[in-house]
């Protein structure tokens, strides 16, 4: 639900700003959608994560201002968590059953930006401050469940309501955007610092699984652009 | 009896309204977009379009999309067979353009059915046979025309799907990430390739959690008022 809000908030604003910048004719105000694919450097295991931020530009395109979202979803995660239920608790014959993981972060976006001296390439610094809502879940033939009843019930009692969790997160990085040489449309790479406070499930009691992790993305960026 | 008298202000407004209708009629331009694909959702879907470009600023429309099911829900149990079917009102409004770059906020609401057989529901121990959806799908698309021929388009839409029977569920809230190519064959034609993938979460977790389609179709222009607009294709989630 917040996740919801967040989205038509963010909505709203770009559209209020895109709206005034092409009546209003106000300088310095523009726009952008960046698409991205991302590797997350986990324990043990690389994730894959696609996602998107879009916003307004902000002081000659010097501030994006704008709101954030990429997931580091099950399906195209192969990784598999093998996990130990309860004392007394099986699951389809098994004490141990392999887990799948997913992932969704979501927030604000505030990124100042500048253009190396000399060059085209431009240079950001993304400051995402948000949430995460992960968990764990049963995957392929486990989700056929034994009575037929909804996977998230079995999930629910498997893991005493502990299968996912949602918590704070905040996120640092530097991306660089390097012109494709037609005007708006640029590509780039980034590299990211995630740190997440107080997230824990049953599988991963610690909370460590996303927090003070790594990640690199690779991205399409496009939007209007400030003349130089 | 009450008889009933139209006021000079109802007649005023009625007359009024029929002269923005006429001159829309003469400013518009007609589209019929036909698409075929398949997703993880649908084995193969097609999907029919018919959209009216009022203006180089705003577009309305409606589709309808049906499909021979893959993975999808009904009550947010898995069904693997069946038919799924949409009815949508997508609409295009632009918001900025600069040179050949233009930014279009976008927004497509409809309504879906999805059904099995009986036996399937049986054996399935779903809660019945059919299922009715209402969704909800505003984006951000930007547009760039490389070429009086050559159109691409990215951006991102956010399809929420709410099932309304046999259950109220928010079934599915994704990020859908957008790839589309249009080609002008002629001036009455248009090759498009759409693409779309994202992640998503709805229902406790039950229903998807990322999806994925392709297509590939043809758009007839009706019309010559707005041929560069018409370069612009439109997700077909």
């Amino acid at each position: 639900m917040r996740k919801y809000i967040l989205l038509l908030v963010a909505f709203a604003f770009i559209n209020l700003h895109a709206f005034s910048q092409e009546t209003v004719r106000k300088p310095g105000v523009g726009w952008f959608i960046t698409p991205e694919y991302s590797v997350m450097f986990l324990d043990n295991h690389v994730g894959n994560a696609v996602g998107v931020s879009f916003g307004v530009k902000l002081l000659k395109d010097h501030l994006k201002v704008g709101f954030y979202n990429y997931c580091r979803s099950g399906p195209i995660n192969a990784k598999t968590f093998p996990t130990q239920l309860p004392e007394g608790v099986r699951y389809k014959g098994k004490e141990v059953i392999d887990l799948r993981a997913d992932h969704g972060a979501f927030g604000l976006m505030v990124a100042p930006s500048f253009y190396l001296p000399k060059t085209n390439i431009e240079i950001d610094i993304p400051i995402y401050f948000g949430s995460i809502g992960a968990g764990f879940y049963l995957a392929g033939d486990d989700r056929k469940t034994p009575d037929n009843r909804r996977v998230s019930e079995w999930e629910n009692e498997l893991f005493n309501g502990e299968d996912a969790a949602f918590a704070s997160m905040l996120e640092v990085g530097l991306r660089a955007f390097i012109p494709t040489g037609v005007d708006g449309l640029c590509w780039g790479l980034g590299l990211h610092y995630t740190t997440v406070q107080d997230w824990s499930t049953y599988a991963d009691p610690s909370g460590d699984f996303f927090n003070n992790k790594f990640r690199a993305s690779v991205f399409v960026d496009l939007g209007s652009k400030a003349r130089r | 009896m009450k008889k009933s008298h139209s006021s000079p202000l109802k007649k005023k407004i009625f007359f009024t309204a029929l002269l923005c209708l006429f001159l829309f009629e003469l400013k518009a331009q007609n589209m019929f977009d036909a698409t075929v694909g398949t997703s993880n959702q649908d084995q193969v879907f097609v999907n029919l379009a018919l959209r009216r470009q009022f203006s180089e600023k705003f577009r309305l429309g409606v589709d309808v999309h049906s499909g021979l099911v893959n993975y999808r829900f009904i009550g947010a149990k898995v069904i693997d067979e069946g038919v799924s079917t949409s009815i949508n009102i997508p609409l295009m409004l632009r918001i900025h353009q600069r040179d050949r770059l233009r930014l279009d906020f976008y927004n497509k609401v409809g309504l879906r059915f999805q059904s099995v057989s009986s036996d399937y529901e049986q054996d399935k121990d779903l809660q019945a046979s059919s299922s009715v959806g209402v969704s909800f799908e505003p984006g951000l698309l930007a547009t760039f025309a490389l070429s009086e021929k050559l159109s691409i388009q990215s951006g991102v839409t956010l399809p929420n799907l709410f099932e309304i029977s046999p259950e109220f569920i928010y079934e599915n809230n994704v990020t859908n990430l957008v790839a589309n190519v249009g080609y002008k064959l002629s001036d009455t034609s248009l090759l498009m390739l759409k693409a779309g993938t994202g992640p998503a979460a709805g229902a406790d977790g039950d229903s998807q959690k990322y999806t994925w389609s392709v297509q590939v179709g043809l758009r007839f222009l009706l019309g010559k008022n707005h041929p560069e607009a018409s370069l612009i294709t439109e997700p077909s989630f």
